[in-house]
């Protein structure tokens, strides 16, 4: 049998190498250090208008810029999703107002008659800044109370295992993990690739939350069980087994997991696409974390090995160290 | 009779559900399964559901979408609007010396005090702020008086925070305006101490209006409109040259053909053809503050079924405060009003003219519909009356909340739009039930390829699974948006999972050696645990989501989590009824001698080898 378990210390390397850029990411301005988020925020959390237009004759975006620009809005940030169609943010659109039209419909017009907009497929989103700063707060919110249910539940639900409450706070480490590390990446994504998160993007992560306990119980389940059967055996032999045993199950699941995302871009719509590549983050992320972090946790904690762990950790800061260096140097 | 059938219906279920031996209780849950099945199924071949519920009311189903399922607006198009009551301080200004707004907001910047200000004229300005406690208000003028000494005038005026009554007034005469404006199925309603949801289906398009010279007949435009294949969704005549068009969002080309041909096919002239987007539309309608307005009544006829109104200048604004109050009876219930002093006076003029008048009517109109048109009984002096009638408690505290609403109006702005058009919608609806259809067979080819026999029974309870939950959304009904497809999606993965756990289950029984249908029903019972942690740690994320939903951007996450939960209930019974009871069959039927149907020849070696080493 593969000794998984024997190696443990290692995985806590792997996730901190992967953890660390990500992190670096959010707090370097603009980030946590300068109070912002770290992330490259939609009008969702900035307020601001989304116009998703439709041309009916090629265009590029230097000439949607032109027209913005020309109609006053130097802010807009044009982005191409798809074949003739574009993303349009600026900020919050002034609304009709007696005998004025409203900006929206201002800009439409002015697309229309320069760049063949077609009127009659445009999805138009716009949000103030009320709405968005309540979001993310409630978010984190969400992902606190859910983490807390959840924690309790499995404490519960593992009762017949010793120290089950160890169970629920390996399965919540998991969870903080795998939302770390998707939210780390969107972080990078964000200043790289200038990828926006929007609410969809909040559902994305509560996905992956819900998606990482589930896979983390299914190994517990098997610990569980093996504990309960084979009481004389040592922890670390037991997790070993029980990762073993459910290998097969995590893979296909993955597996299905990731056509059901791949059907998922196809139904296509701009606006679902970054959830999409926040849930295929997280569906890896999450099968990794629960045979890697979680059931590797509870044997640390067993053995009370947490020394081993800030070793790994220090190595991994010099790695990530070295790495942006070379990054930087190049 | 009915009352039997119900008996029988939830005896059988019992009976089902309590069985005597394995081979009974599988008969009797497939008998459950093929009952649900064909519940589900019937439910959805039919656009429309109609139950006669007795002593009840009807039970009625179904809505335009395909399978008679009910789309939300980015499916179907329309407009979705979120309004706050505007708790903003208002203050008017007025300089000595010429200034620019820019100089004004500058002003208050420095002294970190937001504002937004508008140039009225003659050195005058209209500031607006979020709401400013009174030492924020003295700073703000203070600042103001040291930046330009000319301030002459500073007049603030506080909106305060609604009352919930007052929010009920507002959400009546939303509820009156949009009915107005003649959408289907229009959703109004409050969320939280302040806002109001408005989603207007199919509100995006254009509104035309025509005005031609002479009289035009409505069945010859209709043709005209038919003749031009303009998607149109309704043709209203406003009188007999006025008529009003609404349909798709029109290009400007589009525009100026429809007027030429118009004018060209019926031989008339146009004098006005204006187009106004929809939405924009809806909005200045349902942003207008509410116009409630006391008017003098002359009858026409003995029961005043023709009259005519004139105006003598009293409206909501002198109005004081309408209560609901009991009566002098002290058995029915009538509405206290009071007006101010302004009002006083006009309102004893009034009464004092027509009192014991039999032709004379108070005719009480808000936003031009009428509310009550009492009579005067006595000459009231002091702006106190009472409006009796036979009247319910009910009737009594909805009028006093729209006299209230009329006279004191609740500004409201926009804090969230989101806006599809038709056809988008369409669109959109099109690729997500293709997304659906392909995410489903992915599955189930990987499944049958992988599990073979058992793959197939998971790719059967898969759509058994799926006609459930699409029958529960039509049942319930859920108004299906993007977000609740992509969580039915999503959940199709959780229930193939369940179906995963039980078939690596049954693999590693048929590996130590156990017959097939002994390895069903181990192998079940281990998976089951893990199953029901991990569904309901997800139904824990759910409800927290639904929980959290109102404030988490409103329906998107609800939507999400609401089909994300009826998945996962779903999926845990299809694993645990009707993929363990095709498995039995099929282990009856004779099949269950043959496992490489069961399990992939590569892994039933691995298995040999593993029973020979233990």
């Amino acid at each position: 049998m593969i000794d998984i378990v024997g190696k443990r210390g290692w995985y806590f390397l792997i996730s901190a190498l992967i953890i660390l850029p990500g992190l670096i990411a959010l707090i370097i301005p603009p980030g946590w250090a300068s109070g912002q988020s770290g992330l490259n925020p939609g009008i969702d959390f900035t307020s601001g208008s989304v116009l998703q237009v439709t041309f009916a004759a090629e265009v590029t975006e230097p000439q949607i810029m032109e027209r913005m620009v020309q109609l006053g809005h130097s802010e807009a940030l044009i982005q191409k999703t798809g074949n003739r169609s574009f993303f349009i943010r600026t900020k919050l659109l002034a609304e009709p107002e007696g005998d004025l039209i409203s900006e929206r419909e201002i800009v439409e017009r002015d697309l229309e008659e320069f760049l063949t907009l077609e009127r009659d497929k445009v999805k138009f989103d716009s949000v103030s800044p009320i709405i968005a700063g309540e979001t993310v707060i409630n978010a984190f919110y969400a992902v606190l109370a859910a983490s807390v249910f959840i924690l309790l539940y499995i404490w519960y639900a593992f009762r017949r295992v010793p120290k089950s409450y160890r169970y629920g706070v390996a399965a919540i480490l998991a969870l903080v993990h795998d939302v770390i590390i998707v939210i780390g990446v969107f972080s990078i994504l964000g200043k790289v690739l200038n990828i926006e998160v929007n609410s969809m993007f909040i559902v994305g992560v509560l996905i992956v939350a819900g998606y990482s306990v589930n896979d983390t119980i299914v190994v517990f389940d098997r610990i569980r069980e093996n504990t309960i059967r084979f009481p004389d055996r040592n922890l670390a032999a037991l997790v070993n087994t029980s990762i073993m045993d459910t290998v097969g199950r995590s893979l296909n699941t993955s597996f299905t997991t990731l056509f059901v995302l791949l059907a998922l871009l196809l139904m296509g719509g701009p606006s679902i696409r970054g959830l999409l590549l926040v849930v295929a983050i997280g569906a890896v992320a999450g099968t990794y974390s629960s045979i890697f972090i979680a059931s590797q946790f509870i044997v640390i904690w067993d053995r009370g090995e947490f020394g081993k762990l800030i070793g790994r950790g220090r190595q991994a800061t010099s790695a990530t160290a070295s790495l942006l260096m070379s990054l930087i140097g190049r | 009779m009915l009352g039997n059938w119900i008996g029988g219906f939830f005896g059988s279920i019992l009976w089902m559900l309590f069985p005597s031996s394995s081979r009974e209780r599988s008969i009797r849950l497939s008998v459950l399964v093929v009952l649900i099945l064909a519940v589900s199924v019937a439910s959805l071949a039919f656009r429309e559901v109609r139950i006669n519920l007795p002593g009840s009311s009807q039970f009625t189903r179904g809505s335009t979408g395909p399978l008679g399922l009910k789309l939300g607006l980015d499916l179907r198009g329309g407009g979705h609007l979120v309004y706050q009551a505007d708790t903003a301080t208002r203050v008017e200004v007025v300089f000595g010396e010429a200034l620019t707004a820019k100089q004004i907001v500058d002003a208050a910047n420095e002294i970190q005090i937001p504002i937004s200000v508008k140039s009225k004229g003659n050195n005058a300005f209209g500031i607006t702020s979020d709401s400013l406690d009174e030492p924020t208000r003295e700073r703000l003028k203070k600042g103001l008086e040291d930046k330009f000494e000319s301030l002459q005038t500073f007049q603030a005026i506080e909106t305060p925070a609604p009352t919930p009554d007052q929010m009920e007034g507002v959400l009546d005469i939303i509820n009156r305006r949009v009915n107005a404006f003649g959408t289907e199925e229009p959703i109004i309603q409050t969320i939280g101490d302040d806002r109001i949801i408005v989603q207007l289906p199919g509100a995006t398009g254009s509104i035309t209006r025509v005005i031609f010279s002479e009289p035009v007949e409505r069945e010859d435009v209709l043709t005209v409109l038919v003749r031009q294949e303009l998607p149109f969704t309704s043709l209203d005549q406003e009188n007999s040259r006025a008529y009003r068009i609404k349909s798709n969002t029109l290009g400007s080309a589009q525009k100026s053909e429809l007027e030429a041909e118009l004018a060209r096919q019926l031989g008339v002239v146009i004098e006005s053809f204006q187009v106004t987007s929809g939405i924009d539309e809806a909005k200045a309608l349902i942003g207008q503050t509410a116009l409630l307005e006391f008017k003098e009544r002359t009858c026409l006829d003995p029961f005043c079924v023709e009259y005519q109104d004139s105006e003598i200048g009293l409206t909501g604004d002198d109005l004081e405060r309408a209560d609901p109050v009991v009566d002098s009876t002290g058995v029915g219930w009538s509405i206290s009003i009071q007006f101010n002093d302004r009002g006083s006076e006009i309102f004893s003029d009034l009464t004092r003219r027509i009192v014991g008048v039999e032709s004379k009517r108070i005719a009480i109109i808000l936003d031009d519909e009428q509310l009550l048109a009492p009579v005067a009984r006595a000459w009231i002096r002091d702006g106190r009356s009472e409006i009796t009638g036979n009247f319910t408690r009910e009737e009594v505290r909805t009028r006093s909340i729209q006299l209230d609403s009329g006279r004191l109006p609740v500004p409201l702005k926009i804090i969230q739009e989101s806006d599809v058009d038709a056809l988008l919608g369409a669109e959109s609806l099109k690729k997500s039930l293709m997304a659906g259809v392909i995410g489903l067979g992915l599955v189930m080819i990987y499944m049958v390829a992988y599990y073979r026999m058992a793959g197939l029974v998971a790719a059967v309870s898969l759509v058994v699974y799926s006609l459930i939950v699409l029958a529960i959304f039509k049942m319930i009904p859920i108004t299906l948006t993007l977000s609740h497809i992509g969580g039915f999606i999503l959940s199709i993965g959780m229930a193939v999972d369940a179906n995963v756990l039980i078939f690596e289950r049954m693999k590693e029984e048929v590996r130590i050696g156990r017959t097939l249908a002994s390895s069903m029903e181990v192998g079940f019972n281990r998976a089951w645990p893990a199953i029901r942690d991990g569904n309901v740690s997800t139904l824990i994320t759910c409800i927290v989501l639904i929980w959290f939903g109102d404030r988490l951007g409103g329906g998107l996450i609800t939507g999400f989590a609401i089909s994300l939960m009826i998945g996962v209930l779903a999926s845990m019974f299809t694993a645990v009824v009707v993929s363990r009871n095709l498995l039995q069959l099929l282990a009856w039927i004779g099949l269950g001698r043959r496992i490489n149907l069961f399990t992939p020849e590569r892994l039933r070696r691995a298995g040999d080898a593993a029973v020979g080493g233990s």
